[in-house]
């Protein structure tokens, strides 16, 4: 969906042409994402990709080189104090005050949000079981990390950029932290995050972009790739000569070989590709499962 | 300005005020009992007896065996001792409140609520200069107080209060230096570097010019726009007040606008 095709009103996070060039192919480079309100997005990308620097210039801490984003309609860099009234940050960093415990550090920001109703953040401090009497110096890293997921989600903005939210989470609270974002979802939380887990992603998001070395590489809605999602077949060939001649004859496409084993993906009519494949010797067959993150890994390369 | 923020700075930084104080008060004590009404040719020929005149003026020790007690204190404590300490408190503090932040990434929470970063820089730049002036307000409150308990009348009071005056146009000046690094540097290192460094060597040119009356010196250093000893007598330009004071409130604002609209590497 363009800009154009989209009534911009609705467009709760607007990325256009954006560019961060920090030179040796790091930076962000002519980067375009438009994020319509309501919807989960989940940012991927290996380290040094550019989804921290996106962040940072979605939140107005540095400016970009050439482009624009947009939240809520509002500039980011210019309007950013008036953007996080309504906004929810988790960093990837987590660096608090010094000289705080937790709920010193929960006050003072719900001080700086101009938060009166405490109730959502002490709810989700029991939810997410943390003991708030805690110094910030003997924190470990997980208990930074709920700290600070209370801290941006306790005003209930109505949008949440996470940079890698769930790094840092023992399985359990990796649970309690989908939950949170699926009870989000239905509120109509706008959710931005990056993340290297394909799982989390896979679960929480509506849809997914990919980003390599600064360039957008893919954005896919999580139904049409469930749809896509491609039959995978290990052969094994009687005669390691016959793999050529069945790769021709055959609607597949090759993932793998090893000497008599031949690893093919389908993607059309399995009936096709069964009556094709019975013309040819085999000693063995084998379906894999691929999941999204096989999927998502071609793009790594 | 945000209360909030001001309330954090203040319980943030009240150790090193306090510790900065309580050293001045301490030697505005032993200095002030000292002073002879008398005369004072014991204490200068007990001084010169390890220092050279150069280095006596280096050090601020500038004055005459018959001068009162108004020259007396200008000189042993506004020669020096009222010069680094309260730099040193209000230019560490001016690294704490704004590159410290940013060095140590907990800038990115403050930036995170719906501050802008004029409120931020302001009420950073307030309590900087607020706390600067109060430090030297309550060493001179309590300087006057000790010397009408101690030497009832021979104070001049108005002159000794335009001295501090004077010394606080200077650390308006001194710490805008250090809030101006700060505002722009992203590592401590830098931004003390600087922001304290600078001003320090402006007190070795100063401390050289002293020594030697080199007019080179003079003009290299900051400090000479602060005339102790001619403040001390009454005399003392204004302009160089003046000139002390709005510079330093241009070093500020300086700052400010610095740090609303650069990269934070966060």
């Amino acid at each position: 969906m363009t800009s154009a095709e989209t009534n911009e009103s609705l467009l709760m996070i607007d990325i256009l042409s954006l560019q961060k060039d920090y030179g040796a192919g790091k930076g962000v480079f002519n980067l375009s994402l438009h994020i319509p309100e309501g919807e989960v997005f989940g940012f991927l990308g290996p380290n040094g990709a550019g989804k921290t620097t996106t962040i940072r210039m979605l939140l107005g801490f540095i400016a970009p080189d050439a482009g624009q984003c947009h939240i809520n309609g509002l500039p980011a860099f210019e309007q950013r104090a008036k953007i996080m009234s309504d906004l929810g940050y988790l960093p990837a960093e987590i660096n608090f005050f010094d000289g705080m415990n937790g709920m010193e550090f929960l006050t003072f920001m719900g001080k700086l949000h101009q938060l009166h109703d405490t109730y959502r953040r002490d709810e989700l401090i029991r939810y997410l079981d943390i003991d708030t009497t805690v110094r910030i110096s003997r924190m470990s890293k997980g208990m930074k990390q709920k700290i600070a997921l209370v801290a941006a989600f306790m005003h209930r903005p109505r949008i949440l950029i996470l940079d890698e939210p769930t790094s840092g989470l023992d399985p359990l609270m990796q649970r309690k932290f989908n939950e949170l974002i699926a009870e989000e979802r239905e509120r109509g939380t706008t959710v931005f995050m990056s993340s290297h887990s394909f799982e989390e992603v896979e679960r929480t998001c509506d849809r997914i972009g990919i980003i390599k070395q600064g360039h957008l590489v893919a954005v896919e809605h999580i139904e049409s790739l469930h749809r896509s999602k491609q039959r995978r077949y290990t052969l094994t060939l009687a005669r390691a000569a016959d793999a050529e001649s069945l790769l021709k004859n055959c609607p597949c496409t090759p993932v793998a070989r090893e000497g008599n084993q031949l690893t093919v993906s389908v993607s059309s009519d399995i009936n096709k590709f069964i009556q094709a494949i019975a013309h040819f010797e085999l000693t063995d067959i084998r379906s894999e499962n691929v999941s999204l993150e096989d999927l998502f890994m071609q793009y790594y390369k | 300005m945000n209360r909030h923020l001001f309330l954090y700075d203040i319980k943030q930084n009240l150790l090193l005020f306090f510790i900065i104080l309580a050293i001045l008060v301490m030697y505005f004590c032993i200095i002030t009992n000292m002073f002879d009404p008398a005369g004072n040719e014991d204490l200068i020929k007990l001084a010169s007896m390890k220092l050279s005149p150069e280095l006596m003026r280096a050090f601020g020790f500038d004055m005459a065996a018959d001068s009162s007690l108004t020259s007396f204190l200008s000189s042993y404590m506004y020669g020096m001792l009222m010069l680094l300490l309260p730099l040193i408190y209000a230019n560490i503090t001016a690294n704490r409140l704004m590159a410290q932040h940013v060095d140590k990434g907990d800038m990115a929470f403050l930036l995170s609520a719906p501050l802008s970063r004029t409120v931020i820089a302001a009420t950073q730049a307030v309590f900087l200069l607020a706390s600067t002036w109060l430090l030297i307000g309550v060493c001179c409150t309590f300087s006057l107080i000790l010397c009408h308990s101690s030497f009832p009348g021979l104070l001049n009071d108005a002159n000794y209060i335009r001295l501090n005056g004077g010394l606080a146009a200077l650390m308006t000046l001194l710490s805008g230096i250090g809030f101006l690094a700060s505002a722009c540097c992203n590592e401590s290192k830098w931004s003390l570097g600087i922001g304290l460094g600078l001003p320090l060597l402006f007190y070795v040119f100063n401390m050289a010019a002293e020594a030697s009356g080199s007019a080179v010196f003079r003009y290299l250093s900051v400090f000479s726009l602060f005339e102790n000893t001619a403040l001390a007598n009454g005399e003392g330009a204004n302009w160089k007040i003046i000139l002390m004071f709005g510079g330093g409130l241009l070093f500020y604002l300086a700052g400010i606008l610095t740090f609303r609209r650069r990269n934070l590497s966060l």
